[in-house]
């Protein structure tokens, strides 16, 4: 605008730290798969099983908070969709290779978990229906990550294929990502 | 719905990389002064202000509607912020409209905007933390789904990404101006998340868009055609849940039978004259067609493969030069939502569509999970 001064910017960097405070079913789930088990919550209407439980099925409306609704999910499952990652490199990203991600349709649970790290696999031999399981962590690096709400990846490494059968596409076709 | 809104006034900034010449209440006011001008009304004659920008991280500006009232003449004024994640320039559209539609104020201002080069999205939407793959990587996956499911062809795709840059060089406001682009450059961009090319991704602009909304006896007093809102919607559903199909999400079904059910359309193909949608990677073009019901499932892709899609075909999408193009994201939603009032206003210049008398403007975000859309008119409803 005419007759007002420049702009001028600086950078500034930040750094924030914080501390979540999880829900009792966050860390419930932490804690069993710091001990090797992946857990979910099966829906006592529509019977669906999350996985990792929110503690509640968001399409009925109702809670999955107690103990028997928890149903064990497996460390196996089928690749529903991926996708292969040229990490872009923004600030802090430690990642300088290509890797694949992909959706998991765990043994047992009723919806995919995303975003899951594939390894000790040719990235071209990626492919959805393909089978896969988890390569844990050893179990003094698994941290517990309670405090923080866990993923799965404090305590799984990466996915790898299994030697099975693929799993066609029209078995899971409702439940791709 | 007690009183019809118009849209008398529309303005939007040259988007660019970056735009080291203004603050971030310089780049609102800009657009937000164009939009009046359009309108031919002074600050004074606004009653409210809805504003609506990405989440704050991007540009990690804390709650800015507090900051950017005095650029935007709204002090004294109520002002809202609305947060919808990247369908965010659609959704505060809705709102503003709703506020004259419901006889609440008569002339309303709205602004969307973000200044992606203020910060780093690509870290913000990895959560601060090493290993996130952005929206390209979390959209990917779908995208991979869709191929599969409907056996598209993999230059659909790039298709895509020819055209929309094509329609941007008639965009004096576009961001990319790729004068060379073919689908053999396309196709020989460097693969970012398969499928998804460089080229077939959205750039990262800093930009803003404003409208003026009015009600019945602005639209009438207007000093240009108005463009009349025929229809407007908001849905969203969780995120994630068993089931869910985020490649035609329920509620993007939802929200454009909504929005046709209220303007009257039966046969969204042949009624509307064209299309401003939300396309951040090129392949949502014809996910979209199908979710929007412009086509059959799974054939989007024949759609844009015809050429129907282009800025000559029969129901042209993105004529502005879409998200692919300039992709200031919280503003984003409102240029598809401004591009269609003004193609239904005749006021698009070199890539206006021969008499378009109806127009779909649609935004989409969070995980494919928040819809917005807005369906105007050169008539009044
Ligand atoms: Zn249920």
């Amino acid at each position: 605008m005419a007759g007002s001064e420049p702009v001028s910017f600086m950078q500034q960097m930040v750094s924030l730290e914080y501390k979540l405070r999880a829900s009792p079913v966050a860390v419930d789930f932490a804690r069993r798969l710091c001990a090797g088990t992946i857990t979910g919550h099966a829906c006592p209407e529509c019977g669906l099983v999350y996985t990792p439980p929110s503690g509640f099925c968001s399409i009925c409306v109702v809670p999955t908070n107690t103990r028997e609704h928890e149903v064990e999910i497996a460390d196996r499952g089928t690749v529903t969709a991926f996708t292969i990652v040229n990490p872009i490199q923004y600030r802090g990203q430690k990642e300088r290779e290509v890797y694949a991600v992909a959706s998991i349709l765990l043994d047992g649970a009723s919806g995919t978990i995303g975003q899951q790290r594939l390894g000790d696999v040719d990235l071209d031999r990626v492919r959805m229906g393909m089978r896969v399981e988890a390569v844990w962590l050893p179990e003094e690096k698994r941290k517990d990550s309670a405090a923080m709400g866990a993923g799965l990846a404090s305590a799984i490494h990466h996915w790898r294929p299994v030697d099975e059968p693929d799993t066609p596409l029209e078995e899971f076709a409702e439940h791709i990502i | 719905m007690a009183e019809r809104c118009a849209v008398i006034g529309i303005g939007q900034t040259h988007h660019t990389r970056r735009r080291d010449d203004v603050s971030l209440a310089g780049l609102v006011r800009e657009a937000a002064v164009r939009a009046l001008e359009d309108a031919e009304l002074g600050w004074k004659d606004i009653e409210a202000v809805v504003i609506g920008t990405a989440p704050d991280l991007f540009e990690g500006v804390m709650m800015p509607e507090l900051y950017l009232a005095e650029a935007l003449g709204a002090v004294g004024k109520p002002i809202t912020r609305v947060h919808t994640a990247g369908s965010v320039g659609g959704s505060t559209a809705v709102v503003a409209t709703q506020l004259v539609q419901s006889g609440v104020h008569e002339r309303v201002l709205t602004v969307a905007f973000e200044k992606q080069s203020e910060g780093d999205t690509s870290w913000g939407l990895s959560g601060g933390r090493s290993g996130g793959v952005g929206a390209g990587g979390y959209f990917a996956p779908h995208i991979k789904a869709y191929i599969e499911r409907s056996g598209a062809p993999e230059h659909v795709g790039w298709k895509v990404a020819v055209k929309d840059r094509q329609n941007a060089l008639r965009n004096p406001y576009a961001h990319l101006k790729l004068d060379k682009i073919d689908i053999d450059s396309v196709k020989g961009s460097e693969m970012l998340w398969a499928p998804i090319r460089r080229l077939e991704s959205c750039p990262t602009s800093d930009g803003a868009c404003a409208m003026v909304l009015a009600n019945e006896a602005g639209g009438r007093r207007a000093p240009r055609a108005p463009a009349w809102v025929h229809g407007k919607a908001i849905r969203s559903e969780n995120g994630f849940f068993p089931g869910r199909d985020p490649v035609n999400p329920v509620a993007g079904q939802d929200c454009a039978a909504d929005v046709y059910r209220q303007a009257g359309i039966t046969d969204p193909r042949r009624e509307l004259d064209m299309i401003e949608c939300y396309v951040p990677f090129s392949w949502y073009e014809p996910m979209w067609m199908e979710n929007l019901g412009i086509a059959e499932k799974n054939r989007g892709w024949e759609l844009t493969d015809s050429g129907a899609t282009a800025f000559e075909g029969d129901i042209p999408v993105n004529c502005s030069g879409g998200v692919l193009s300039t992709n200031p994201i919280g503003a984003s939603g409102m240029l598809r939502f401004a591009e269609a009032a003004l193609q239904v206003r005749g006021q698009a210049g070199e890539r206006q569509v021969d008499g378009a008398r109806r127009a779909l403007g649609h935004a989409y975000g969070g995980a494919a999970q928040y819809f917005a859309m807005w369906v105007v008119g050169s008539e009044r409803p």
